[in-house]
């Protein structure tokens, strides 16, 4: 009885969404960037997908150390799936082992007698883009660095946005002192060194990735307050509001079903770029060496590499390359956004 | 006869940057059961601000009531605690404005909004039960199609069909008071008159009594008991319909009067205008406010604010040659 259509009006702005296709080809791509990044363990691993031995299957993917007596070799500890796998190739038995696409994680030294990384890429080793300094596999360490930055930024925007959200929201609802007092509250703390803060809780606490976050919340909320301040401003002065409020509402009815839901188109089109400076504030702290810590996959720790070590310039490539792709990406989708939501974009007149 | 509202001496100011400005200046009238009061005035003399003030919705901190009070059924409304005058607002009291695009939100489907008051006055309702009779007062209020329009927004709607969400959104919970603010000014003349009539017969089921803020004399002919004519944020003239439109006393009354076309005049006949303007809020003239342009003033209107004088114990009028004029 009930149906569940989406606004006409939110379905106008996804079709225009749509219709920028350079927003709409990055949106789509970023997307699978990020399925492929939760499920790394599945393109990206040192660990095979599926393990067929003695009629036996096996996934270690998401499973425990699996011995390597399990598949009869003379080892205790963890199976190297690699070797395994050229074992049962050159044995013509019923045993195979399916190995990820990129068969190495972003933590194992891969050092071969002889040879000092980093090594340049090469298709029979499998290191598409090479290893780094230690003999780690750039592309591996690429992949699950994004995934962390990605984590990063989305907890942070979370965080970001309620504090921003809620207070912003208050500042403008409210007004009168209490938004003057918050507003030079804010104004103060927008004036603490950042990075000089960064560095004396990192020499305190081993920065993790939630005193990371939390560090960057504790600046980075600012920014929505004042927007979040300024709309509700308009908003609470909207005729609804006031029928709202000759119907009995109170405040909280009003902020959560007024102000709130006619603040969605606004605060979405700072999503994505919100996004971008998350992952970029991450590696430009993992960069200069106040982030998260080794041996953790980074790509500011890639990108310091990469300019102290200009003589392997595959590093450096890899990783520029990769950042600028995001990022670009992002920057397309967020200006799509924009423009879909652009009220004035809605009517024309002839 | 009862008597739902009372409003005694109402006095309302506000802070602008030109310093206070006294926008009400002791407003007096009554409001009998199930009775509709017209307020009729120029724009600009405080009829919105009324019903604001009565139902405490004026705009924090800049608008405020000075003096005065408001009887509710034996309460005063300006003394209640804010928690009580929330239970009030929509269930007891309710209110439609002006345009009907702006008073509904958006982003909500017609549905959740009727639903909303019921949430708001009676939670104990299940999901259920506030979508029944919200489609059954969308019925009662003459939309077609309630169910449909249910899952609708705002913006699909009509001027005149947007203006029944609201009417009947402000009657969801039968109300015992109903301030209309010009409810139909922004509508087309057929509408206007289909809603004048459904407000009507509501009127009649539900027993409410309404305040109606209007410009249009004729609307007031049309449905009210009573007037109250303010000028420049007092109440001038007050009293039963047919007496005041038969023989207005104040003079501003019989300047507006004589301002409507009649059909039974011969037809060249130039329309009356009253003279001049609204004096500006910051300095009125002092004593009988409407002296500047009143055709009958003598010196002594200049002098004293006139008071108002009962005539025949029903009907109150403000001007010191009421009986000479
Ligand atoms: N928020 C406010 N701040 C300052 N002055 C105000 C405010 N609201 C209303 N006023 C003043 O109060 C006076 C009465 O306004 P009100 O809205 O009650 O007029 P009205 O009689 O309803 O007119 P209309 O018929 O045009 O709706 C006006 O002079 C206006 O300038
Ligand atoms: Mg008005």
């Amino acid at each position: 009885m009930r149906s569940f259509k989406l606004n006409p009006l939110t379905v106008k702005k996804i079709n225009r969404f749509k219709s920028i296709k350079r927003g709409y080809y990055s949106f789509i791509i970023f997307s699978l960037s990020l399925f492929f990044a939760m499920f790394a363990e599945f393109f990206v691993n040192s660990k095979a997908i599926l393990v067929k031995y003695e009629g036996n299957y096996h996934f270690p993917t998401y499973s425990d150390v699996i011995s390597g007596e399990t598949f009869g070799l003379d080892y205790k500890y963890e199976t190297n799936y690699r070797e395994l796998n050229k074992q049962f190739e050159s044995e013509e038995s019923d045993n195979f082992v399916i190995m990820p696409v990129f068969p190495y994680n972003p933590l194992e030294n891969d050092l071969q007698e002889g040879i000092y990384p980093p090594t340049a890429p090469n298709m029979d080793n499998q290191h598409f883009l090479g290893t780094d300094t230690t003999g780690r596999d750039i592309l591996a360490r690429l992949v699950y660095g994004y995934r962390i930055a990605i984590v990063f930024s989305l907890g942070l925007l979370l965080i970001n946005y309620v504090i921003g959200i809620t207070i912003g929201c208050l500042m403008g609802f409210y007004g009168g002192w209490f938004d003057i007092i918050v507003q030079r509250i804010i104004e103060i703390w927008s004036n603490i060194p950042f990075l000089y803060v960064v560095i004396i809780v990192s020499s305190i606490v081993v920065p993790s990735l939630g005193v990371l976050m939390g560090i960057m919340a504790f600046f980075g909320w600012m920014g929505m307050t004042w927007y979040m301040r300024t709309k509700t401003y308009k908003e609470k002065e909207r005729e609804y509001v006031l029928a709202a409020r000759a119907l009995g509402a109170k405040d909280r009815k009003i902020i959560f079903s007024h102000i709130i839901p006619n603040s969605i188109s606004l605060i979405v089109t700072f999503i994505p770029f919100s996004i971008a400076g998350g992952m970029t504030s991450l590696t430009s702290l993992d960069y200069l060496g106040f982030g998260l810590l080794p041996p953790t996959p980074s790509w500011g720790e890639l990108l310091s590499q990469g300019t102290s070590r200009l003589d392997a310039p595959w590093i450096g490539i890899s990783v520029v390359f990769a950042m600028i792709l995001i990022l670009t990406m992002i920057t397309f989708i967020g200006e799509a956004i924009r423009e879909a939501f652009d009220p004035k974009k809605h009517t024309t007149y002839q | 006869m009862e008597i739902v509202l009372e409003v005694k001496n109402l006095s309302t100011s506000f802070a602008t940057e030109a310093g206070r400005v006294q926008v009400l200046n002791g407003v007096n009238f009554k409001v009998p059961k199930g009775k509709t009061v017209g307020i009729v005035g120029e724009s600009g003399c405080g009829k919105s601000v009324t019903s604001l003030s009565i139902m405490r919705l004026l705009p924090k901190p800049s608008g405020q009531v000075d003096s005065g009070e408001v009887i509710f059924k034996d309460r005063d409304l300006l003394k209640l605690p804010i928690s009580d005058m929330y239970q009030i607002r929509g269930k007891k009291v309710s209110m439609i404005f002006q345009e009907p695009l702006t008073a509904l939100n958006p982003v909500h489907k017609i549905g959740k909004q009727l639903g909303e008051v019921f949430e708001l006055h009676f939670p104990k309702m299940s999901q259920q039960e506030v979508w029944d009779e919200s489609v059954r007062i969308l019925k009662e209020v003459g939309i077609p199609e309630a169910e449909r329009r249910m899952s609708e927004y705002p913006h699909q709607l009509s001027g005149g069909m947007r203006q029944r969400v609201v009417i009947a959104i402000a009657l969801a919970c039968k109300p015992e008071l109903l301030f209309a603010d010009e409810p139909t000014t922004a509508l087309d003349v057929t509408i206007q008159a289909q809603i004048l009539k459904l407000m009507k017969n509501l009127q009649e089921d539900i027993g409410m009594s309404i305040i109606f803020i209007t410009h249009d004399l004729g609307v007031i002919a049309q449905l009210c008991d009573e007037v109250v004519v303010m000028y420049a944020g007092k109440v001038v003239e007050r009293g039963p319909v047919e007496l005041i439109f038969d023989s207005p006393k104040h003079p501003y009354t019989k300047g507006l009067l004589a301002s409507i076309p009649r059909l039974d005049h011969p037809r060249k006949q130039t329309l009356a205008t009253i003279e001049g303007m609204v004096p500006d809020v910051f300095n009125f003239p002092s004593g009988c406010r409407f002296h500047t342009r009143c055709p009958y003033k003598i010196e002594k209107c200049t002098e004293a604010v006139p008071p108002e004088e009962w005539i025949d114990g029903i009907r109150e009028v403000s001007c010191i040659r009421y009986k000479e004029i």
